[in-house]
């Protein structure tokens, strides 16, 4: 039996609705890798539910206060039991596998000498090259893998190490193509952040009196208020964020999903999501990665002419949902992602042997 | 034995000094040197030549930066194999590494509790080869709730030789102020306690905050109220002999205060208000602790030094002289190694 922990922030919560992409990688590969027969594998992150198929560790209280002028209560209690992953209660495990972009998890993961993998799951800011770069040097058993080519490329360079792919993947079978609804909007889906662009679409739906449904945390009120809610009215409606059952239900009733992101997104499951669900995409060629563009069903118009492109294709747009599309998600199940990330336990653990 | 010292990155460990914490570095370091110990230090590189820095340490931009560089130089200490580490930082990261890496090691608490700290020292709990010393009974009692091993106090010494030698008479009804200028080190009550008791002052230190120094110091200025600049030791010492009686007047509480030892190793007794540590290094034979935490208890402080001797209030300083704090520190690494 092999003993594994999955390594977050003290900050990272694994309950519905998600957070963000990362955390639903962390709980789906927690759930595949622990119906795993000789894999038992534990989360340490800021998740105090009790949980059906693995355990989260339990972060420990400072017993007395911490905060000082500078630094609040809870900040420090997170520093606290940042520094506690070195007291000597991980030597139970025989790897380590870090998912989390705070940089003192990595400060102090590097003291600790269990076996590493580390998924990338954010293009490198200078911040996160730095103490990545630190922690790749800590210790010879230690792998890194991200979730694109186009990641691998950011990565390779700063870590000066071999970065392997290995694409996320979500439960295909939980969304499957369904024929029993009429179709009649388009889903955007995502938090709400500049980057995402979603802005880029809004005056289009309104011009074209066309139904678009918006899903999704608001990760940056100033942007909501002044670029998103204006808009919002007839055709234009914004549901909230929504857990996973609920957006399986909104893609039965879904044309076709829009990403018209202005950054280079590391990964993209709004996109394995829709066409699992046998939904089309329509994406700028800078949102969806390279790996979707010649997927049934992903339509890339190029970035430079996203917009007057989308009017037109939107006018006369012939994509429909169907069971063809979602076969073509396949590719993209979770249980292959798990394998190999469970395959990669395997092999880091086995090397300390 | 061999020691690695690691000090502070924020600022270059020589002479003249920024404040206590670097000169206590500096004059440790040079003890064990002449007591015949292989020392390595570990701080800013551009600390003084005789420290022999071996890392090429700046001051940082974060506190990432500033534990990142302490992680490196933990590498570095680890793969040199020392008797024992003397750790005078505020960063978790020594203690941490230590930790994990079963060396033997030696904080020096300089201030009071601060958070990465504390939640260092609640991380290691009683871990066996760390030791902790507190320069104060104020600092020791500060931070004895934050770990389960015991924290010694060991006084912060001086060169008493250096201070007290060759008297000087002193010109009666004149006031010192020396240190690092900034708001909560509170020169300006002192000023303010000058002009009120009408006795000259003279103000030597680097000035630490521009605004504070510009808005609530340069106005009080002029007249007797002297700024001297940043002074090197040599001629601080020849204003301390001439004073008759030093200001202590901060906001903070001190946890140590070197400047109030020199003061009474250059025989000119001390007065300040009953906070920190002031009142372990003052007696009644060297100075005065103000009754009560404010300008007008300092003036009356003033005066009721007046009839100390000289001679008594340097030999009250000999309990602070660095051959003291040296030999204790050596046997507390003896226990450890």
């Amino acid at each position: 039996m092999l003993k594994g922990l999955i390594l977050s922030s003290p900050s990272t919560v694994l309950t519905e609705p998600f957070k963000g992409g990362t955390e639903f990688f962390i709980k789906s590969i927690l759930q595949e890798a622990n119906s795993h027969e000789n894999i038992e594998l534990d989360f340490y992150g800021g998740d105090n539910e009790i949980h059906e198929d693995f355990s989260s560790l339990h972060l420990p209280s400072p017993k007395y206060r911490l905060a000082d002028r500078i630094h609040s209560e809870s900040k420090a209690e997170k520093d606290f039991q940042i520094m506690n992953l070195c007291n000597g209660s991980l030597s139970q495990y025989d790897f380590l596998h870090f998912n989390t972009f705070n940089p003192w998890v990595y400060l102090y993961g590097s003291m600790l000498p269990n076996p590493s993998l580390t998924t990338l799951h954010i293009p490198p800011n200078k911040k996160q090259a730095k103490i990545l770069k630190l922690f790749a040097n800590s210790k010879e058993n230690n792998k890194f893998i991200t979730v694109s080519q186009h990641m691998k490329d950011l990565w390779e360079p700063v870590l000066k190490k071999n970065v392997d792919v290995i694409l996320n993947g979500v439960d295909t079978s939980k969304w499957s193509y369904d024929s029993s609804s009429p179709r009649s909007h388009f889903t955007w889906s995502g938090r709400i952040v500049p980057e995402k662009g979603l802005d880029r679409i809004l005056p289009i739906f309104k011009a074209l009196s066309l139904e678009l449904k918006i899903v999704g945390p608001i990760s940056n009120d100033d942007y909501f208020n002044e670029r998103v809610k204006p808009f919002l009215g007839n055709h234009i409606e914004y549901l909230g964020e929504r857990t996973h059952s609920e957006l399986i239900q909104l893609y039965k009733t879904t044309l076709a999903t829009i990403n018209p992101g202005v950054w280079r997104e590391p990964f993209g499951y709004t996109t394995i999501e829709s066409i699992s669900s046998g939904v089309p995409v329509i994406g700028s060629s800078t949102a969806i990665p390279k790996e979707f563009h010649t997927t049934e069903g992903v339509h890339i118009i190029e970035d430079s002419v996203f917009e007057s492109e989308l009017s037109q294709l939107l006018l006369s747009f012939e994509g429909k949902p169907s069971k063809l599309i979602s076969e073509g998600a396949e590719e993209f199940n979770l249980k292959n992602c798990a394998d190999k990330y469970i395959n990669r336990y395997i092999t880091i653990a086995e090397s300390m042997k | 034995m061999k020691i690695a010292v690691i000090g502070i990155l924020h600022n270059p460990i020589k002479p003249p000094f920024l404040g206590g914490l670097e000169s206590f570095t500096y004059n440790i370091i040079s003890s064990y040197l002449e007591k015949g110990y292989q020392v390595d230090f570990y701080g800013h590189k551009e600390s003084a030549n005789e420290l022999n820095c071996c890392f090429n340490g700046f001051a940082p931009t974060s506190d990432l930066d500033e534990d990142m560089q302490y992680l490196n130089i933990m590498r570095k200490i680890s793969q040199s194999h020392y008797d024992v580490i003397h750790n005078n930082t505020m960063s978790p990261i020594p203690l941490v590494y230590s930790m994990v890496n079963n060396l033997k090691i030696i904080t020096t608490l300089h201030t009071p509790p601060y958070t990465k700290l504390k939640a260092a020292l609640l991380t290691i709990g009683n871990y066996k080869y760390s030791k902790f010393i507190a320069p104060s009974k104020y600092i020791k009692n500060l931070w004895q709730d934050y770990t389960r091993c015991s924290i010694e106090v060991i006084h912060n010494g001086i060169n008493i030789g250096f201070w007290n030698s060759k008297w000087k008479s002193k010109v009666p009804r004149s006031a010192f102020w020396s240190g690092r200028i900034n708001y909560q080190k509170g020169l300006d009550l002192s000023i303010k306690t000058a002009i009120a008791a009408e006795i000259p002052l003279s103000i030597v230190g680097p000035i630490g905050d521009k605004d504070y120094f510009d808005t609530a110091i340069t106005p009080l200025l002029g007249g007797s109220i002297k700024y001297l600049g940043h002074l090197q030791h040599k001629e601080m010492r020849d204003i301390y002999r001439e004073s008759s009686v030093s200001l202590h007047s901060p906001r903070w509480n001190e946890p140590f205060g070197l400047t109030t030892v020199e003061s009474l190793a250059s025989g000119t007794p001390a007065v300040g208000f009953s906070s920190g540590a002031f009142s372990e290094i003052v007696t009644e034979k060297s100075g005065v602790v103000a009754k009560r935490k404010c300008v007008k208890s300092l003036v009356n402080a003033i005066e009721d030094v007046s009839t100390l001797s000289p001679e008594i209030v340097s030999s009250e300083s000999k309990r602070f002289d660095i051959s003291i704090m040296t030999s204790k520190y050596c046997e507390k690494m003896r226990e450890l190694c």
